[in-house]
């Protein structure tokens, strides 16, 4: 490799994150305004997650007496996940820099990393409400895994690659009839995983104040300051990182395969465009739904699995290429 | 001499056996007695982990014909011995060597911490088992094989019931032994069915005869061997032993007996169903162990996250991981026996690589369990806690141990499951509609299997380690482990890092003695890529260069780190838990180990058939303020494999016995009516098999 494809490399994976630690605050603010729009408030602004993990960052952190040095270093480790995660979704650019490296099972393997940092967090300050949000956070993921493996191997087949770009890449070339049954079968199980994995209603909400419903707040309850920062943008990080997969693989057309500006931009701003098509949706989506009980969640991931399922079966029956 | 073969073998042969003398007979001050038996069997180890190592380099098999006065050398007699090692045993070889010398040198300050009786017959007795697991991977003959496989069952006998003042100890080592003896029997009688069917005592003899061999012939053997090595590894519903010896044996014990013992059953099962009747191999059996593999994941992972006990935790996990190790196995001869022996390598790469990582990272657990509980003196979660600020360094071990079993990136349990993964996603290749709808539910079975395995550690290392401690005497814990724990767990962790980090270290090794067993030609592990990334047979599946993708999360820590450390005007400073205004929060206010179980064991309320059993507060004394102060909540798990399957079972052996032994009558006159009538029976029986020749 050439010094100027190494660069180039560098440039493409710095972006990409800055990219995503960049635009996850707004899509978290700009549902947070469709839900407000729609429910005839007039909401804080589009800005306001920016402000607040401004606010966050700047004050110092109560630490609980009971907590011992574990909770000092793993909301690094959580964030940091998050961040390496972000080169094996497909963005703007194709193949992505470094996408070789990884694919979308080493996603699913930091995701769950980070999962675990929170977690186990959750249970140092010896609070009950941490031990009841990591509770249920721990389930709602070991629900929702099948789910992602199964999506990953549905969405992987017709291309023969548990590979982000190559995936896009080869639903790109197939024109509409990407859209194909199995394909919508095993976005819809992909969009219920979205809502459990990014505590959307109607698994967990977000906005909610009473502990006893808590799922991702309870857990972190005992955390301030740029600790609760950083958990903060980890989870709108997640966020994006998992609405960005859904929408490329589901609408994989008009990402730049070269290095031309106006391709650049072009698919830039399809990107934009995708994710905030996919915000607006979500926000209608969660005007609409109310919070479900807890163990009601079991019978939509199990619904997810037999969506996911049925959707490599249909593959298989069709025969892949 | 030409080749440093014999002499490793030699060196660590003797070394245990001095090991075993020399323990047995230490008469030094208790506190130091078997600490020179210890020091001998670390020796034989690291011999044990040079010739391994020597053998994987030079490749090939290097067999030794013992001429003992009474035995036949050649392999044609039943009773030949021949020591022989070719490239599957030197892997396994290996395996024990690195994790027996890691819980050999904790099991320094083990002894002298937490044993309190007979270190010195202890220390002695752990030798003897390293010396018989080697014999066991190193044996070429059927009579060796018998001899260090049974060597091997006693001896692990007499370690799970050291502390044999009490009950439940005898107890679930009488339950070991006697399954152990069943599985003993079901292993002699496939390698008699082989050595019968091929006409040779040698392993290395049987496989060129294997295809003369009929379809049911070798399938009798097959089953027969998935009994007797399944029951060794803890394969469902034969792991019944586990989870009462691992609780029961001294914690050094059970990590050897869970990162290695447990592994003979894998490698008699390689031995047997790959590199003896590999070319034969049918396609039901590899769907037979892939039913198996995943019905013990998930039962075993699903019993682990109901468990009070640290240690039985622990050991129904490794039931999970045997069920993984054999749903690579069946996926690999699902491959061979439809003619794709490169994917098969593939799936066999992830067994071996998977039983290496599990030994590595369980035996870490078990040591890190055993660290908490010998300091806090009991075993049960719900009265440890609060253990992250008196130890410190176990702690993060035990941590990192769980990461690493919950197979997330950077460490090896990952690489494992990924490479399980890609062989099932590979499935679409074969064409057949049944193989590529099984592989897929079972990679979600995987799935659920990991995801439910890290809510288990979470639960385990949450309630164990941190918070306040639950109890008086968890208060009261002090110190650390002893410096030779934290450092054979701390080279256990390192290893599971590197290889995790860095899995050509491990796969390259492994890829020659894999095309060996599959009859294919090696996929290149060894190198990898530029950056190590991992190749695919053909072009399908993903790569993964988990060297890059964990400088990528060293890189994003990075970030996270300038984030949170950079200049502050407020310093941090601590206050008390948030307790919605009450008085201070207390240890009776955490989530305890039941707690933290119970959405999963409502959800699979059908599995465990949980009964609850709540008694509320008795009338208004019961009441102060808002929080009610009498009341109990109690959860009962029935535990069906024990009271419908092996009951019934051996109550109908009882019942069969004592009907026999009405044959029995004492009486002299009736015994020569026995042997009359046998002769009778046998006459009669010759004349109608012998036809008409006289």
């Amino acid at each position: 490799m050439s010094g100027w494809g190494e660069a180039q490399t560098a440039a493409l994976l710095l972006s990409e994150v800055l990219l995503a630690l960049g635009l996850g605050p707004l899509l978290i603010g700009l549902v947070r305004r469709v839900k407000s729009r729609s429910q005839r408030r007039t909401g804080p602004g589009l800005l306001q997650p920016y402000r607040d993990l401004a606010k966050q960052l700047g004050k110092g952190t109560v630490y609980s007496e009971t907590s011992s040095g574990l909770t000092r270093y793993s909301t690094w480790i959580g964030f940091g996940a998050l961040l390496a995660a972000v080169p094996f979704v497909p963005w703007f650019f194709l193949p992505s820099p470094i996408g070789f490296s990884g694919d979308l099972i080493v996603l699913v393997g930091l995701l769950a990393l980070s999962r675990f940092m929170t977690a186990v967090t959750a249970l140092d300050a010896g609070s009950t409400f941490g031990g009841m949000g990591s509770t249920r956070d721990m389930w709602l993921g070991a629900l929702f895994e099948p789910t992602f493996l199964l999506v990953i191997f549905a969405w992987g087949a017709p291309s023969g690659s548990t590979q982000a770009s190559a995936i896009v890449l080869h639903g790109a070339s197939l024109g509409l009839t990407h859209l194909s049954p199995a394909l919508l079968l095993a976005s819809a199980a992909f969009a219920v995983l979205l809502l459990a994995e990014t505590g959307r209603l109607p698994v967990d909400n977000p906005a909610t104040h009473l502990e006893l419903t808590m799922v991702h707040e309870a857990m972190v309850l005992e955390l301030g300051g740029r600790d609760l920062a950083l958990i903060d943008w980890g989870k709108s990080v997640r966020f994006l990182l998992l609405l960005e997969l859904f929408v490329a693989v589901l609408l994989p057309w008009g990402d730049a395969l070269s290095l031309g500006l106006a391709s650049l931009a072009l698919a830039l701003g399809l990107l934009v465009a995708k994710l905030f098509g996919a915000s607006l949706l979500l926000g209608n989506l969660e005007t609409r739904v109310a919070k479900w009980r807890l163990f009601r969640v079991g019978d939509l991931a199990v619904l997810s699995w037999v969506l996911a399922l049925g959707s490599i079966s249909l593959t298989y029956l069709v025969g892949v290429g | 001499m030409t080749s440093p073969d014999l002499l490793l073998l030699a060196l660590s042969v003797s070394a245990f056996a001095a090991s075993t003398l020399a323990g047995l007979v230490d008469r030094g001050e208790e506190p130091r007695r078997g600490r020179v038996s210890l020091g001998l069997a670390l020796l034989g180890a690291g011999a044990g982990g040079v010739w391994a190592a020597w053998r994987l380099v030079e490749g090939g098999t290097w067999t030794l014909d013992l001429a003992l006065p009474g035995f036949t050398p050649s392999g044609g007699a039943p009773t030949a011995l021949q020591v022989s090692i070719g490239p599957l045993g030197s892997v396994f070889l290996l395996l024990e060597s690195v994790v027996g010398g890691a819980v050999l040198l904790a099991s320094l300050g083990y002894l002298r911490e937490h044993v309190h009786e007979r270190r010195g017959s202890l220390a002695g007795m752990l030798g003897l088992f390293l010396l018989s697991l080697e014999l066991v991977v190193t044996s070429g003959t059927v009579f060796l094989f018998m001899v260090a496989w049974e060597g091997m069952t006693l001896v692990s006998y007499f370690l799970v019931v050291h502390e044999h003042g009490s009950w439940e100890v005898r107890r679930a080592g009488l339950f070991y032994l006697v399954m152990s003896h069943v599985a003993g029997a079901a292993v002699l009688t496939s390698l008699l069915l082989l050595a019968v069917g091929t006409g040779s005592w040698t392993f290395a003899g049987m496989a060129p005869e294997v295809s003369h061999l009929g379809g049911w012939w070798t399938g009798a053997i097959f089953l027969a061997a998935t009994l007797g090595f399944g029951t060794k590894a803890g394969l469902v519903p034969l792991h019944v032993w586990l989870p009462e010896a691992h609780p029961a044996a001294p914690s050094n014990v059970s990590a050897l007996m869970s990162g290695v013992m447990i592994k003979m059953g894998v490698y008699g099962l390689v031995l047997v169903g790959f590199e003896i009747l590999g070319p034969t191999a049918s396609l039901w059996w590899g769907f037979l162990l892939l039913v198996l593999g995943a019905t013990s994941a998930l039962v075993g992972v699903l019993n682990a996250i109901a468990q009070q006990d640290l240690k039985r935790l622990l050991a129904f996990s490794s039931v999970e991981n045997v069920g993984i190790i054999f749903m690579a196995l069946g996926v690999a001869l699902v491959f061979l026996s439809l003619g794709l022996p490169a994917l098969a390598g593939l799936a066999l790469l992830a067994a071996l690589f998977h039983s290496f990582s599990h030994g590595l990272f369980k035996s870490l657990l078990f040591l890190g369990a055993g660290a908490a509980t010998g300091a806090v003196g009991t075993r049960d979660m719900e009265r440890l806690g609060g253990l992250a600020r008196p130890m410190p360094s176990t702690s993060l071990l035990f941590l990192g141990g769980a990461l690493a079993i919950s197979a997330l990136p950077p460490f090896n349990g990952f690489v494992g499951e990924w490479l399980l993964f890609q062989a099932l996603f590979a499935s679409f290749t074969t064409g057949s509609l049944a193989t590529e709808l099984t592989f897929t539910a079972a990679a979600g079975v995987l799935a659920l299997a990991s995801g439910l395995a890290a809510y288990a550690f979470v639960k385990a290392f949450g309630v164990s380690f941190l918070a306040h401690p639950r109890t008086l005497e968890a208060a009261a814990v002090k110190a650390d482990a002893p410096g030779t724990m934290r450092g054979g767990m701390a080279l256990l962790l390192g290893l599971c890092l590197l290889l995790g980090v860095a899995p050509f270290l491990l796969l390259g090794p492994l890829s020659a003695p894999v095309a060996g067993l599959v009859g294919a030609p090696a996929l290149d592990y060894g190198s990898g890529g530029p950056l190590g990334e991992l190749p695919r047979p053909g072009s399908q599946g993903g790569s993964l260069a988990i060297g890059v993708v964990a400088l990528l999360l060293a890189g994003g820590i990075l970030v996270a780190w300038v984030l949170r450390r950079a200049p502050s005007v407020v310093a941090a400073r601590s206050g008390p838990t948030w307790d919605c205004g009450m008085d201070a929060p207390t240890a009776r206010m955490e989530y305890t180990a039941s707690g933290y179980a119970q959405p999963m064991m409502r959800l699979f309320a059908g599995f465990y058939r949980a009964r609850p059993h709540t008694e509320p507060a008795s009338g208004a004394s019961g009441r102060s303020g808002v929080l009610s102060r009498i009341g109990r909540y109690e959860m009962e798990v029935e535990y069906p494999l024990l009271g419908e399957l092996f009951l019934p079972l051996s109550r109908g052996v009882e019942r069969l016995g004592s009907r026999i032994s009405r044959l029995q009558s004492g009486g002299i006159h009736t015994y020569l009516g026995y042997m009359v009538l046998t002769l009778v029976v046998l006459l009669i029986l010759l004349r109608i098999a012998g036809g008409g020749s006289p």
